[in-house]
């Protein structure tokens, strides 16, 4: 810190009491505490103290702040280094926070790749390496060491003369001097100019090596490694730190094949940092990965003209006693307390915990990686052959379930109201992802998909004294290649494969080959092997046996293994078997599919030996996966060289073949294990309906709301081998990749607010809380809501239906009441009276958060009913200051047609009176707590490039107004009867839009 | 010593390190720091208060800050330099426990006496008390600085009207648990 002659700080002494008062008071709730923290950034000891607060709450509670935190840290230039520790605490103390904090950063990252001496990136770059080691026990403990910083010395300093006055000036000044005094002196390093090269790279794997220190972090980046597999590298092996001349060579590797020209300033850092570095020569690269705790020699400072064996930084107390209290550090890291047996004993435990979450990291960062790749290779597939590429990758990392994996946030097992420290952590526990019952939501350039993952509840702990986890400690396997479905174990397969084919390093690349788009390196090798395969499909002198012509080739680069194992012609001529080691591959008798197209067969002969059995082994299925992407590769080949000598009814007579051949590969995979497929590959629908977690308009006749989740859940259950498992559930979640779902998520956080409002007042209207889980700036999860329906997929199947039944020959389109009465019964009966009830409860939380937000686009694609009869809105690109096209075509303080009003009985019914008590209701709450909605968004706002804040501080400004905070209470009653309710009511506005969608978009109004 | 020159000799550097507890290399790192913290190469009062009030702005620290800054400033030429800092850290970081007591005998003996006087333990304490403000609890029997001291004097065997020589004040401190426990409490972290 540099000493400011600024007297503007807080020079009117005790000026902050009031402030203190506040703090200390029962009505300072988070959110200010929050907000505090910007305000109070450049003062140290008020920041310092703020973030203690933060530590009071209870565990939910600042969960739900974790955005916000993270934007704290990378947006506000402070000087106190109090928030840094917080998260780091936070981070120690949970798991979910951890990770949590983890992916907001990552995702926060590449954003600041342009700015690499910003505050935000440094920042950022310190917690990141810090995360590292907690994550996954790489690199080394958060320093403990009290650096040259000569001001916080000075306190501590001058703290301890007042200690025989008062002993207790030691419990306020030493925290926050030691907080202050940690602080790494800023060092500005260049980052890679060729990692922020392209935003389009980073999209597909937000990246960020971070120089510096010598932890180089890449945690979704798929990259190859040396052995010419593909492994998306999460960080766990991501990081092959080099402390050490024996193991640079291998991260050099690494690195130069991570698409940065080897002579790039990484590892020129590495060479130098490699300079200082003399201790620890004899650990090698293999020592590193493991999961001892590394204390490997750190560069810090290497700016210092000194020698490296003054490098002293390895005292760093143990990382045990940092995760204590101040206390502990202390004597942590006094010689004296390890002679301690207790003490030992601790250790020991506390190094078991460790390895007990280090495992859980690992398995799950992979596990989202891994779904991560899967969207990523479903991209350059077919549409046509998305839904069982995905069923068979699914099937793949059922290879490596259960596990220790569960879905913070979305799927977290209840650990209810306790305060941090007080908490033993308890997980669920995922178990298997049905792959029949997984399905792809088409998009144009994504493939989101939605799965249904079974899990046990309250599955795992971190109990070291646990049978279970004793277990896993004794085995202490390496998860770091855990559901890497493309490389480790099942190279065994290829390893396998290849000493009967006699292929060995051939096979290797083949693993590498699906990978193909992601990265420079990856193109260049595969496309080699790529262009290879499909150029002697395509230019093969006999056109009608270019199949046959990809046998015979003695592939070079293509490990043809797998081809081989792939195809077989079963038309007699050419018999490849005969000359072909692949033939001990496809021994079984080869199954006649139906699927097939007529002509030169293709048929999958290893596949055909999985049919039988009935659990598909790990080899088995990922063979099929192996063959699935090859396939897919082909497949995409044949499409973009698809100009040359081919016709177009050749491409497209091959491509059926091996579209038909990879449903047929899938359905041995998954049928194999299930009777049941539920819909058809390609059937495209709606994809707001699928959000609905599975409801199916199979067959719009039996019932509107498709299948019921209890009825899936209880199918799902019956069909599971774990489904006798007590404590098994279901959940179902959406996978997104491509959009930035950081806007959603805000619009999903202030909903969540307006629902806890609501609750604390006890207003009896109801709100569907909407999760989601973010990944990665382009990736994440997405909460489903089960047993809902769009309205306008309602209103199509009742529609439809009336007129297959002939009782409606004019088309005319089905009404809510319709829906009602059909699913509810009789208007009279106390089942549609409960309906219209909870339609009405929940209508009018909806209305007021819409008014209040502003939320557009509100079609019925968008706004769902459940099978209670309430409303859920869902789809949140539009709101705040942002609307489709941006011309306000809904201009109505919110939707409430005529409809609406029907259904409710007019605008004289009971109903309708509830419903304008419960907003009047629900609006005077809102208005009493509105400060909380205006702190979320003013400092979402700040630096936001989220379209929902195009009007900049505007934003704030007219959601404040639409509060009408200057309106007393008895006048509000009034204003929302008047301006909000019959300024809604059939707007044309809202009338218009509705048009325009049915016009467009054929969504029914 | 002096705000003057703000190089240090390499002699400057050799005499420091036989003065202190401090390796070479840690004061080349140190004189590092605090050239970065105070690039003229000293502090003055008024940078010094500030300094507290960053950190304790839930308080009056004015007081006390200015007290503590006295026994930093040995030369009393209103500043502190790099010397006088790091002298004081070493004491406070790495000196024996009678080390840092005979130190911080200067803070409480404010005429420089040799002696504390009742009077003058009632200052520092009552400067100790607005800093800290409420922010540390306090027992019953210190609730006021008043009680604070006369626990203190009670304890070093002295009445009001006595005053307190660096013997009794090392030997009480030294009888006191929480006061050894609190010098002690960042030993070997700095």
């Amino acid at each position: 810190m540099a000493i400011s002659k600024n007297k503007s700080i807080s020079t009117d002494n005790g000026g902050n009491k009031f402030l203190l008062r506040f703090i200390d008071s029962d009505t300072f709730t988070l959110y200010h505490c929050i907000y505090y923290l910007e305000r109070y950034a450049k003062n140290i000891g008020i920041h310092f103290h703020l973030c203690q607060k933060v530590r009071s709450y209870p565990y939910h509670e600042i969960e739900f702040f974790i955005p916000q935190l993270v934007q704290l840290l990378v947006t506000v230039n402070t000087k106190s280094m109090a928030l840094e520790d917080l998260l780091l605490d936070l981070c120690m103390e949970n798991t979910h926070y951890c990770l949590m904090t983890f992916w907001q950063l990552q995702a926060n990252l590449s954003e600041m790749f342009d700015d690499s001496e910003s505050f935000g990136f440094q920042v950022s770059r310190r917690m990141f390496n810090k995360l590292q080691y907690l994550l996954f026990n790489v690199g080394e403990p958060p320093s403990m060491k009290f650096r040259e910083n000569p001001i916080p010395a000075l306190i501590l300093a001058s703290a301890m003369a007042g200690v025989v006055g008062l002993p207790g000036i030691m419990d306020l000044a030493g925290p926050i001097a030691f907080s202050q005094g940690r602080k790494e002196k800023s060092r500005i390093f260049h980052i890679l100019p060729k990692l922020s090269r392209s935003k389009s790279n980073l999209e597909s794997s937000s990246s960020a090596t971070v120089p510096n220190t010598i932890s180089v972090s890449t945690p979704t980046t798929p990259i190859r490694s040396r052995n010419g597999s593909f492994s998306s590298l999460s960080s766990s092996h991501s990081t092959r730190v080099a402390s050490n001349p024996s193991s640079l060579k291998p991260v050099v590797d690494n690195i130069s094949s991570l698409s940065i020209a080897s002579n790039s300033p990484v590892e020129k850092n590495l060479l130098d940092h490699n300079r200082f570095s003399t201790k620890h020569e004899t650990l090698s690269l293999p020592d590193l990965r493991r999961k001892s705790s590394i204390i490997s020699n750190t560069f810090e400072d290497n700016d210092e003209s000194q020698s490296s064996d003054d490098n002293d930084d390895n005292e760093n107390p143990d990382e045990i006693s940092y995760q204590s209290n101040y206390n502990n550090h202390i004597n942590g890291s006094s010689a004296l307390v390890f002679k301690n047996k207790s003490f030992q004993n601790d250790i020991n435990r506390n190094s078991k915990i460790k390895i007990l979450k280090t495992n859980y990291f690992n398995c799950e960062t992979q596990f989202v990686t891994a779904l991560q790749t899967i969207s990523t290779r479903l991209l350059s597939v077919p549409k046509k052959a998305r839904l069982s590429s995905l069923r068979v990758e699914l099937a793949m990392l059922n290879q490596d379930l259960p596990a220790e994996v569960d879905i913070p946030v979305l799927l977290a097992a209840d650990n209810g109201n306790r305060r941090l420290g007080q908490r033993k952590e308890v997980h669920h526990k995922i178990l298997r992802i049905s792959p029949a019952e997984a399905t792809v939501l088409n998009s144009a350039e994504r493939v989101p998909y939605l799965l249904l993952i079974e899990f046990l509840r309250d599955g795992f702990d971190f109990d070291p004294n646990s049978k279970a986890n004793r277990k896993l400690i004794k085995e202490n396997k390496d998860t770091r290649y855990i559901f890497d479905s493309s490389t480790s174990k099942n190279s065994n397969l290829f390893s396998e494969l290849a000493s009967k084919g006699k292929r060995g390093r051939k096979s290797s690349n083949t693993r590498a080959s699906y990978s193909g788009s992601d990265t420079d390196t990856d193109e260049d090798c595969v496309n080699d092997s790529e262009n290879l395969v499909v150029n002697k499909i395509i230019h093969g002198d006999n056109k009608a046996q270019e199949v046959n012509v990809l046998y015979n080739t003695e592939g070079t680069d293509m490990g043809d293994i797998s081809m081989r194992a792939l195809y077989k012609k079963e038309s007699g001529n050419s018999e490849i078997s005969a000359s072909n080691d692949a033939s001990n591959l496809s021994g079984a008798p080869i199954p006649t599919n139906s699927r097939n197209s007529p002509g030169p067969d293709i048929t999958f002969g290893s596949a055909s030996t999985y049919s039988k059995s009935q659990f598909p082994s790990s080899t088995d299925v990922s063979g099929i996966a192996t063959q699935m992407r090859t396939a897919a590769i082909m497949l995409t080949q044949l499409e973009s060289t698809a100009s040359t000598r081919l016709s177009k009814s050749e491409i497209s007579s091959i491509r059926d073949r091996i579209i038909a051949n990879m449903q047929a590969m899938e359905e041995m995979t998954v049928l194999a294990d299930f009777d049941v497929v539920v819909g058809g590959a390609g059937e495209r629908k709606l994809e707001n309906d699928l959000k609905t977690g599975g409801m199916v308009l199979d067959d719009p006749s039996a019932t509107n709301l498709g299948e019921d989740w209890d009825h899936k859940k209880e199918r799902i259950r019956r069909s599971s081998p774990y489904g006798k498992i007590k404590g098994w559930d279901l959940c179902s979640v959406i996978f997104k990749t491509g959009d930035d779902l950081r806007q959603e998520s805000f619009a999903c956080q202030l909903i969540q607010a307006f629902h806890k409002i609501w609750e604390d007042a006890q207003v009896p209207v109801w709100v569907k809380r909407m999760r989601i889980l973010i990944t990665s700036e382009t990736a994440g999860l997405v909460e489903t809501i089960t047993n809902g329906i769009s309205i306008h997929s309602i209103k199509k199947a009742l529609t439809n239906a009336s007129i297959a039944a002939g009782t409606n020959p004019k088309g005319t389109i089905a009404t809510l009441k319709d829906h009602f009465r059909k699913t509810f019964g009789d208007s009279d009966s106390e089942k549609y009276k409960n309906a219209l009830e909870s339609f009405v409860r929940s209508l009018a939380a909806a209305s007021i958060i819409c008014y209040l937000l502003q939320i557009k686009d509100r079609h019925n694609g968008n706004i769902l009913l459940d099978n209670m009869g309430r409303v859920i809105h869902i789809d949140f690109g539009f709101l705040l200051s942002n609307s489709p096209g941006n011309v306000g075509f809904e201009a109505a303080p919110f939707k409430l047609t005529n409809e609406y009003v029907d259904l409710m009985g007019g605008i004289d019914s009971e109903y309708f009176k509830l419903f304008k008590d419960l907003m009047k209701q629900a609006f005077k709450v809102v208005r009493k707590n509105s400060e909380s909605i205006l702190i979320l968004v003013e400092m979402m706002q700040r630096d936001s490039a989220l379209p929902c804040f195009s009007l900049g501080p505007a934003t704030v400004e007219q959601l404040k107004q639409r509060f009408h905070l200057g309106v007393s209470d008895s006048e509000v009653d009034n204003f929302v009867e008047t301006y909000l309710i019959h300024g809604s009511i059939g707007s044309r506005y809202t009338w218009f839009y509705d048009e325009f969608q049915r016009q467009t978009q054929g969504i029914l109004p | 010593m002096g705000s003057g020159s703000s190089k240090m000799s390499k002699d400057e550097f050799n005499k420091l390190k036989d003065e202190t507890h401090f390796e070479k290399r840690e004061i080349h790192q140190w004189y590092k720091g605090f050239m970065k913290d105070c690039p003229t190469g000293s502090m003055s009062k008024e940078d010094f208060q500030n300094i507290y009030r960053q950190f304790f702005p839930f308080g009056d620290s004015s007081a006390f800050s200015e007290f503590v800054f006295n026994v930093f400033d040995k030369d009393n030429n209103g500043l502190i330099d790099f010397k006088e800092f790091i002298k004081a850290l070493s004491i406070t970081s790495r000196g024996t426990l009678e080390d840092k007591l005979i130190w911080s005998f200067e803070l409480y003996d404010i005429d420089g006496n040799g002696r504390i006087s009742y009077q003058e333990m009632l200052s520092i304490v009552t400067a100790i008390y607005k800093m800290v403000g409420t922010m540390v609890k306090l027992p019953e029997d210190e609730s006021t600085p008043e009680k604070r001291v006369d626990k203190v004097f009670s304890r070093m065997n002295k009445t009001k009207d006595d005053e307190l020589t660096l013997e009794e004040f090392r030997i009480g401190s030294k009888a006191d648990p929480t006061i050894v426990s609190a010098l002690n409490l960042y030993d070997g972290l700095v």
